[in-house]
This record gives C-alpha cells, structure tokens and sequence, in this order.
C-alpha cells in the first residue's frame, strides 16, 4: 500500500495543475449545470403539479356541465386525488433537494432517503389499492346499473380481480420511478455494513 | 456569498477532480459530475456550519452526489453492483493508457462504490476517525475494510500486470 500510495501522491500533483479550473470558468460551469439537471427535473414537476391542477379543474368542471347526479361526489373524490398527488409531488420534491450535508454523515443521508423511499413504496403498493377497492365499493350502485342482473358476490368477486390488477400496476410504475434508485441506495448501505 | 464560495472551489477544486475521476469512465461523465457536485455544494454552503473541516465537507458533498449520480449514468458504463466485468478502456483518455498511476486507477476503478470512497480517503491521508465520521461507519470497520481493499488491490493488480 505504501507503494500505491507514493504512485498516487506523485500523480496528484501533476493532475491538479493539468486541471486547475479558474473562478470564471467554475462560474460558467455552475451556470450551465444550473439551467441543466436539477432546474430541469425541478421545472418538470412544477409543470406536471400545474397540468394536475388544470385537468382536476377540468373534470370537475364537465361534471358541473353535464349536471351529472353525483357530480359533488365525483368533485370531491378528483379533488381528493389530486391532494394525494400533490402529496407525492411534495415528497418527491423533497427527496430530490433537501438533505443535511453538514451534520448527517454518508451512511445517515443515504438510510433517510431509503426509508423515505421504502414508505414511498408502501404508499403506491398498498395504498393505492385500498383506495381504489373503497372507492368501488362506494359507486357499487353505479357498476350494478353498468352491469345489470349481477349478484352482490359477482360484483365483489370483480373488485377483487380489478384491485389485484391495480396493485400489480403500481407495483411495477413503483418500479419504474423509483426502483433504480432504491436498488442503489440499497446496494450502498449494503456495501456500508459489509 | 457567491464570490466566496468561487474562492473556496478554485483552491479546493482538486477534491472534486479526485472524485470525478475515480466514479467515471468518460470525459463526458467526468465532465457532468464535476458539475453535479458544484450544484450540491452551492445549495448546500448555507448549512456549512464549520462543524467540520471544510474538505471533509467537500468530500462528503462530492461522494454522496458521485454515488446517486451513478444511477443516472449506469447506462454509459459497465457498473455492475460496484463490480466491472471489463473496463472500457477505450473511452479512458490517452494519458491513462500507460504508467503505474493508470494500473493503479483501474485496479481501484474494480471496487465497488464505499470502497472507492474509502480508498480515496486514505490516500489522501484521511485519518480511520475521519473517514468513520465521513462514511458513517466504526472506526473498526475503517481498518477492516482497508484491510480487505489491500488485499484486493493486491490481488486485481497482480492479476492483470503480474
């Protein structure tokens, strides 16, 4: 290792003035960056809150035009959805941008994050099919107009069958928007404790 | 604010270089990295509260943003679970393709991600103390895994030079 590291020391002073950067140039990098990842994927989601908001408005608003009979239901139900929502992308906005560098050792930020992410997932595996099943249950009267002569059984048999599908799909979109992430803090604090 | 914080990175820069080099394979990640780890430091400096020395807090910026800056360019290398099947030499600039330095970058290029960190660290004379407060991890777990890095280090160089 002593070897190792007099090669290293003898490197490091070659590669620090190869690569001295200047205050203007580090300035400019910081510019590009800044208008680049983290602004980006920041503006992303405001933008996608703002279309969430326009398209709830919107629904809420044919309901209203249509003069539907469960036009208030169906409103309040959108505009719950879109709380629940709002809450993600909160939370989302939350893991990107915020944590404490100055007091929080590597192996501390990286645990918050995953148990963040890790209660992220029991929300999209978990929750949204519990919603999903109470909220079928709530229009019943509805799908036994949609499906007439069916049994009361029938009916719950579907909901099961509809919220297993449902908890399969937030399964994998759990998957596909946090599951690399997960896999990477878990790898590392695996790494930590080995 | 901003005037300073420019001061602090161009007589401190060479830790970001550090990092970038050891957790990227190519110019272009090297590149994006480097400016990753800026971006951390600016939104962070507010919170730097001198509780510990200003380079182990660069460290500590630098390191975490290289791990979670991985996932996003795993599909530009070959990062699997920290280990590299092969290294893409190809996309290694032409200073690295000779010299003893180069054996040593790519043997440390094979370990996975805490190691890498750890290895950095204490080349760079970090004390077991220091890089325990860093990585978060016990003192005894520092040498038990500088121990293990030895040895494979030993192992990967004598492998592939003899």
């Amino acid at each position: 290792m002593d070897e190792l590291q007099n090669i290293w020391d003898a490197h490091q002073d070659k590669v620090g003035k190869e690569q001295h950067l200047d205050e203007f140039e580090i300035k400019q990098q910081l510019k590009v960056k800044s208008n680049d990842a983290l602004r980006r994927i920041n503006s992303v989601m405001r933008l996608d809150v703002i279309i969430m908001v326009i398209v709830t408005g919107l629904f809420i608003m044919v309901t209203f035009i249509l003069n539907l009979e469960s036009r208030y239901t169906i409103s309040m139900i959108l505009f719950e959805m879109m709380i629940v929502l709002g809450a993600h992308y909160w939370m989302k906005h939350y893991l990107i941008n915020k944590y404490d560098l100055d007091n929080d050792n590597i192996a501390e930020i990286i645990t918050k994050k995953l148990k963040y992410l890790k209660w992220n997932k029991h929300i999209y595996i978990y929750g949204i099919p519990v919603f999903f099943f109470g909220l079928y249950l709530y229009f019943q009267n509805v799908w036994a107009q949609v499906i007439p002569n069916v049994t009361v059984w029938n009916m719950y048999i579907i909901g099961v069958l509809l919220t297993i599908f449902v908890y399969i799909f937030s399964k994998r979109l759990h998957n596909f928007l946090y599951g690399k992430e997960l896999k990477v803090l878990e790898d590392i604090i695996d790494q930590l404790d080995q | 604010m901003k005037e300073d914080f420019l001061k602090m990175i161009t007589e401190h820069q060479n830790i970001l270089h550090k990092v970038c080099h050891l957790y990227t394979n190519t110019s272009e990640d090297r590149e994006d990295l480097f400016q990753e780890i800026l971006i951390q430091l600016w939104k962070s400096i507010h919170r730097f509260k001198e509780k510990s020395k200003l380079s182990t807090w660069m460290y500590k910026v630098a390191l975490h943003t290289a791990f979670t800056h991985l996932k996003r360019s795993k599909k530009h290398n070959n990062h699997q679970d920290g280990i590299k099947e092969s290294i893409d030499y190809q996309h290694l600039p032409d200073r690295y393709d000779e010299g003893d330095y180069s054996k040593l970058e790519k043997a440390i290029s094979q370990l996975n991600q805490v190691d890498k960190a750890i290895t950095l660290l204490y080349l760079e004379k970090h004390s077991y103390q220091e890089i325990s407060n860093l990585m978060g991890i016990s003192e005894t777990n520092v040498g038990v895994k500088i121990s293990r890095i030895k040895t494979k280090l030993k192992t990967i160089m004598q492998a592939q030079y003899g």
